[in-house]
């Protein structure tokens, strides 16, 4: 009765899976705007490490989800069956989606090599 | 229109720069010469347009937007093209679900995600590319400009000097101008030289202005801020640097003048300053040199030489300033200045009064 | 054995339908005859709108036009802004979502049937409030967007007040039905219908939905510290006490630029919804669409900075939004090229719904792409606040968003209403839009280029853009003729058009299977789902596939529920990911307290706006006791369904708890709805003390962290309290209520203490909330904490009351009474600490 029992992979795993790659980008973004502005404004001198240093931790966070929706992808195992088929479809979702925000992560690096010099 | 007619260029009279040079009580050497010079350089109107530029931050910008302009519209034409070709084509005999499956893919992820990438990451290095050469040190001439609602107040700190509604430059040279606002936010715009940058109650901004050329643009608040935000213009003007300075030096030769007190050059004049004061104009507009000091409205010292009334209403003529004078809320409804009912001797004799502010 | 069916059949239906008379109209709770309401209010405002925005043109053909004067433009543009944003486009998509999405997914109703009223009825007295400005004289005029300090005290009449209350109450309604939408795609999809299955609508309301949740909280909030400023005097957005001018815009964006994706992403799913049906085959790329649409909704909320590069801050902060917005185009790369991929060779018919499509197509590219301009730090510089931008989301907004939703109206207006549309008259609305839109749009990009800044009344002839001008207004004409024509279609339709049948578009989503116009309960009995588009042939199964179990098990479900039950109104409600049926869910019937409250809520927001301190408490009063009303859990009720042997033919539950109950997953939305605020109040305390020059202000002493950690510290023992009460109820073979309610009263005797010790605190702070911005933010945070705290002692008396006496049927709910209440009392503990972290050593350890 309890679905649960059924998954061939954890629920933390397939929530990792679906939303790693966004939670981090989210950490991403609100954390390096966060250090931007209130680091410049309020005179602190390390933004551009600190920037730099979140930067890389997210995009492991990210690489990691997208490892993790492979990793997903390849517990389905055959398609035979509705569960199988939903959990690898949440793989092929997970590992399209976190790649994306990886991309994105390192796109929203870029801009820290244009003010290394401030 | 004579004036110019005489200096000897043989360029058709035209656009705005003419009339203003035209306009009679602007005399002096400075500004004949230099309309000569604005002709030479500055397009016929467009003096307010982000693609008629006249420094090199502006020009970064528009080539920037042509770049854009181009690769996207080329971009918009193969998007509109596939659109075409896919609801007017025929389908494939060959077309089995699962080749169709697997050529759909790998058209989502070069068309959908590879193309716009390429494009797109192009954009932000171009992007951070141009922000990085619009950087500009601090260095140059300081000018303080705040915003109220709906004039400019514009300060020469270095030079002891207060205008209103318009900024003089050197030309070739950075200015540096530091931005406030008096009570809401306003933004600090003049698209032939550079984007616009707000000005705040609370925080400073700052943006460095540099145009390649002398010439005369129209600079316009561009955030919101109220009844008038419409006819809330600037002027900025920029001569060469031996007719800026020849400029700062005649300002502050009037200043003097006010402050040595002569006998006023006429009656009329005599005449105007006392109703000046009598109806309370000083209760908000400074004079340097008078008892009126109080920064409600704008500064009023060099108010003869201005170039527009009501930030950019209208030109500042004689039978405007009487008009602006009797009438401030028919031609600018909103604005703070009362109604100011003069019989026409007394209104021309302020009339003369004011002008006597050089 | 005939008669017996019928005698079902006919219980069945009169337990649905819809209540009679006066008073039926306001107790109504249906999804559909809601949605429909939603969507015929907010066209009318549509029309207002529209309205509005021709006068506008009128007044800008010509330069130094005095058709009007500048107050009268300004209180047009407020409006006609504020109501396109507020009042039109988003509730009309959740009017569609509220038809519609049952009909797809395979649902009776939506989950939550009383919110859906309570949400339309404030959503209606918002706008009428609103719009009541008019009737004062004093239409708000600081603009949709209301940056401070115009719109704050010292600039801004009474109509921001009417702005500001109206549109809280609108923002009610969107979070309500915010929740509503994520909730019903959650769990009441149909037997069968995995993730994978999801219908693409569902897929975009579904991101849309959730980020309702986040972006309308921190609206909520922001425009209720607004009103705090302007009817108390708070100091939040004054810049002479401590507060900031660009506080506000940070909050509004952090909406705002969500608010556009919000309406965009339903628009997109009518679009895949529409090129599926047009191009009879299934949407290409699905799972990629299904992430574009999962990106976009996450990366818009990255996006509010792009309308604030202007402002002058720190240009690497601003540059991460420029690389987020440039992205953000991937995403709507892929869907546009998944929707070209689907019309690959199909040669689909060109009907009227499918000309918007391609009319969205053009106007969205265009749109995008100059979008994609603006998200160009430097660029942005030249056009922001110029017709550039005007231009830009004209396009984004009429092209991605009205278009659809004029594509949505012609195709599910024969579902509405059984009938179908004179197709000519359809085409001449079409073109008419389209070359409106774009005579009225395409030449302002070339105005902002040449100098015109936005919102202006006029403008002088020396920028040389009389021409485009005309031309523009030209072009505005041209769309209020489309929409008339539109208008004149559908009215006609309603009386006279010929007969729908089920399937006119022959759409292979569930919402074909019934009759035109819909039976009220949607589904006799529910579908069981093999597939993403049912209705086009069933799937085959390869042999050996242990899914055919499955399906039994579903089919079970479904077949118990054929015609039933008819005692009570219920649906299935299935598993979030897997689609498996988990339960049997209630739905609420017919009920007046919606209504009521609201009407309490509107009542004390106009004892706000009118300064009518009397009319505030009476209104929440009302709205708070008819709110308990309403979530106050019937014994009589439970036993009926508990013993109506449901559960054993369908073989699921029929009294759910956890997450199997649609409860569980409305308190979860709630706790991200509160959450969210919480983290704005935060934000607030930071940013104001970012730009403080000496944060507390040097006559102001924080708060003392050890009499503030007495206070608050017995919130934490009363969530600890609950918890164990909730594990203590759960455990099997429970029988002794002894243990969860001494839990219970010792968790509320906790609650009580620290609204107690909170209370003293608060009004023995050393500051005062209007001297400077640092008391405005502490007395607020400390506010709300106990505002949650005295909600959480409601809850805890009220598990308490319930627990005293348990009969059999009373169990389940009751544990699911108190998973809630202990989730509440969870959030109230985390807000607290929270606070006291913020309040109480922030100061002193930074």
């Amino acid at each position: 009765m309890n679905p649960r029992d059924r998954l061939p992979v954890s629920r933390w795993t397939l929530r990792f899976c679906l939303l790693g790659g966004g939670i981090a980008w989210t950490l991403h973004l609100v954390g390096a705007w966060a250090i931007a502005e209130f680091g410049i404004l309020g005179g602190f001198a390390g933004v551009n490490t600190l920037i730099l240093v979140l930067s890389a931790a997210m995009l492991l966070a990210a690489g990691a989800a997208t490892l993790v929706s492979a990793h997903v992808r390849r517990a389905a195992g055959p398609e035979n069956h509705e569960d199988a088929r939903t959990v690898a479809f949440c793989g092929r979702f997970g590992i399209v989606t976190n790649a994306v925000f990886t991309v994105i992560i390192a796109a929203q690096t870029v801009p820290v090599f244009y003010f290394l010099d401030q | 229109m004579k004036r110019v007619a005489k200096s000897g260029m043989g360029v058709p009279p035209m656009g705005s720069a003419v009339a203003w040079a035209s306009r009679p009580w602007i005399g002096g050497r400075t500004f004949a010469a230099t309309a000569a010079l604005l002709l030479t350089g500055c397009h016929p109107g467009h003096r307010q347009s982000a693609l008629h530029t006249a420094a090199e931050a502006s020009g970064e910008i528009a080539r920037l937007w042509w770049a854009m302009f181009i690769v996207l519209t080329l971009s918009f034409i193969f998007v509109m093209a596939l659109t075409w070709i896919a609801i007017r084509r025929r389908p494939r005999a060959d077309d089995s679900p699962t080749t169709t499956v697997r050529w759909q893919n790998r058209f989502v992820i070069f068309g959908g995600i590879a193309f716009p990438t390429a494009v797109l990451t192009w954009m932000l290095l171009d992007s951070l590319g141009t922000s990085r050469a619009l950087r500009q040190p601090p260095e140059g001439l300081r000018i303080e400009v705040v915003g109220y609602q709906w004039w400019w107040d514009v300060r020469y700190p270095e030079h002891d000097l207060a205008i209103a509604n318009e900024i003089y430059i050197p030309a070739g040279e950075p200015v540096v101008i530091d931005l406030g606002a008096a009570d809401v936010i306003h933004s600090f715009w003049v698209p032939n030289l550079h984007g616009k940058v707000d000005m705040f109650p609370d925080y400073p901004t700052r943006i460095v202005l540099r145009a390649d050329r002398p010439g005369r643009w129209r600079g316009q608040c561009a955030e919101f801020c109220g009844r008038q935000h419409a006819w809330m213009a600037f002027e900025v003007v920029a001569l060469p640097r031996e007719e800026f300075d020849a400029w700062l030096a005649e300002r502050a030769a009037a200043r003097a003048a006010i402050t040595a007190a002569p006998p006023p050059a006429s009656e009329a004049i005599a005449r105007g300053k006392d109703i000046f004061f009598r109806e309370s104009c000083h209760t908000c507009h400074p004079v340097h040199g008078t008892p009126a000091d109080s920064l409600i409205g704008p500064d009023l010292t060099h108010l003869g030489t201005r170039l527009t009334l009501g930030a950019g209403r209208i030109a500042n003529t004689d039978e405007n300033l009487a008009r602006w004078i009797i009438d401030p809320q028919g031609l600018k409804p909103g604005n703070l200045m009362p109604e100011t009912p003069l019989d026409d001797a007394e209104l021309s004799d302020l009339v003369a009064y004011l002008r006597s502010l050089r | 054995m005939k008669t017996a069916d019928d005698a079902q059949l006919a219980a069945f239906d009169a337990r649905w339908r819809s209540p009679r008379g006066w008073l039926g109209f306001f107790t109504e709770v249906n999804n559909q005859q809601l949605g429909v309401r939603f969507m015929v209010t907010s066209l009318i405002f549509f029309a207002i709108g529209g309205f509005l925005a021709l006068l506008m043109r009128i007044q800008l053909t010509v330069p130094e036009n005095d058709f009007m004067g500048p107050q009268l433009y300004n209180e047009l543009f407020t409006l006609h802004g504020s109501t396109m944003m507020f009042l039109f486009a988003v509730p009309f998509l959740e009017g569609l979502a509220l038809y519609v999405l049952p009909l797809m997914i395979g649902s009776r109703d939506v989950a939550f049937p009383r919110l859906t009223a309570f949400s339309y009825w404030t959503y209606l007295f918002g706008g009428l409030i609103f719009y009541a400005s008019l009737l004062t004289g004093t239409p708000p005029d600081a603009g949709w967007f209301a940056y401070t300090p115009l719109s704050g005290p010292g600039f801004a009449g009474l109509g921001m007040d009417f702005w500001v209350m109206g549109l809280a109450l609108v923002e009610i309604a969107g979070l309500a039905a915010g929740v509503e939408i994520v909730v019903t795609i959650l769990k009441l999809r149909a037997p069968g219908m995995s993730l994978r299955r999801l219908p693409m609508l569902a897929w975009t309301l579904l991101v849309s939905g959730a980020m309702m949740i986040f972006a309308f909280s921190v609206l909520l909030v922001a425009t209720l510290l607004l009103e705090l400023d302007r009817a108390a005097g708070f100091a939040f957005f004054d810049p002479d006490r401590g507060g900031s001018s660009l506080l506000w815009q940070h909050l509004f964006w952090f909406f705002g630029h969500p608010e556009v994706y919000i309406m965009f992403l339903p628009a997109t799913g009518i679009v895949s919804t529409l090129v599926t049906t047009a191009a009879r085959r299934p949407l290409a790329a699905y799972p990629l669409v299904a992430m574009a649409v999962v990106v976009t909704g996450f990366v818009s909320f990255g996006l509010w900075m792009h309308h604030m590069y202007a402002t002058g801050l720190p240009e690497l902060g601003l540059s991460f939004f420029a690389a987020a917005s440039l992205m953000i185009g991937v995403a709507s790369g892929i869907q546009i090229f998944a929707w070209i991929a689907t019309l690959w060779g199909s040669r689909p018919r060109i009907t009227v719904p499918f000309l918007y499509v391609l009319g969205f197509f053009f106007n969205f590219v265009l749109g995008g792409f100059t979008g994609v301009m603006v998200a160009v730090v430097p660029f942005d510089w030249q056009v922001h606040d110029t017709f550039f931008i005007v231009a830009h989301f004209h396009y984004v907004l009429i092209g991605g968003v009205v278009f659809p939703v004029f594509a949505a109206l012609h195709y599910w207006l024969p579902k509405v209403t059984g009938r179908l549309q004179n197709e000519r008259l359809g085409r001449w609305g079409f073109w008419l839009n389209f070359a409106g839109c774009n005579l009225t749009f395409f030449p302002m990009h070339i105005m902002g280029f040449l100098g015109l800044a936005r919102r202006v009344y006029t403008y002088p002839e020396e920028l040389q853009i009389g021409g485009y001008n005309i031309v523009s207004t030209l072009g505005a004409f041209l769309m209020a003729a489309g929409f008339v024509a539109i208008v004149v279609d559908l009215l006609r339709s309603v009386r006279r058009g010929p007969a729908a049948g089920d399937n006119p578009w022959d759409t292979g989503t569930l919402d074909g299977s019934m009759s035109s116009p819909p039976p009220i309960y949607s589904f006799l009995r529910p579908p069981v789902v093999r597939s993403r588009e049912p209705l086009w042939g069933p799937v085959k199964h390869k042999a050996g596939e242990p899914a055919l179990e499955e399906e039994a098990l579903s089919e079970r479900a479904s077949a118990a529920l054929h015609a039933a039950p008819s005692d009570w109104r219920a649906t299935l409600a299935t598993d979030a990911i897997t689609g498996r049926p988990s339960g049997v869910q209630v739905l609420a019937e017919p009920s007046l307290s919606p209504l009521l409250s609201a009407l309490g809520l509107t009542l004390a927001f106009v004892g706000v706006l009118l300064k009518s301190y009397l009319l505030i408490p009476l209104g929440l009063v009302l709205a708070v006791s008819f709110l308990a009303r309403w979530m106050y859990p019937s014994s009589d009720y439970n036993r009926k369904v508990y013993s109506s042997g449901l559960a054993e033919r369908s073989g699921l539950p029929v009294l759910l708890e956890g997450a199997r109950s649609c409860s569980w997953w409305g308190m979860l939305c709630f706790v991200g709805i509160a959450g969210s605020a919480f983290v704005a109040l935060f934000f607030c305390y930071f940013y104001l003390w970012l730009f403080a020059e000496s944060w507390p202000p040097p006559d102001a002493a924080p708060p003392d962290p050890l009499r503030g950690a007495i206070a608050h510290a017995p919130l934490l023992l009363a969530a600890g309290a609950a918890w164990l009460a909730k594990r203590r109820l759960a455990a099997p073979g429970f029988s002794a209520a002894r243990g969860p309610l001494l839990l219970l009263s010792a968790a509320l005797a906790f609650t009580v203490l620290q609204l107690g010790l909170g209370s003293f605190e608060l009004a023995t702070l050393p500051f005062s909330p209007r001297d400077h911005s640092y008391g405005s933010s502490v007395w607020v945070m400390l506010m709300v904490v106990l505002t949650f705290s005295l909600t959480a002692a409601l809850l805890l008396a009220c598990s308490l009351a319930r627990a005293r006496r348990i009969e059999p049927w009373d169990l389940t709910p009751l544990r699911l009474q108190l998973q809630l209440t202990t989730m509440f009392v969870l959030l109230t503990a985390l807000a607290a600490a929270g606070t006291y972290a913020v309040v109480h050593l922030a100061p002193r350890l930074l």
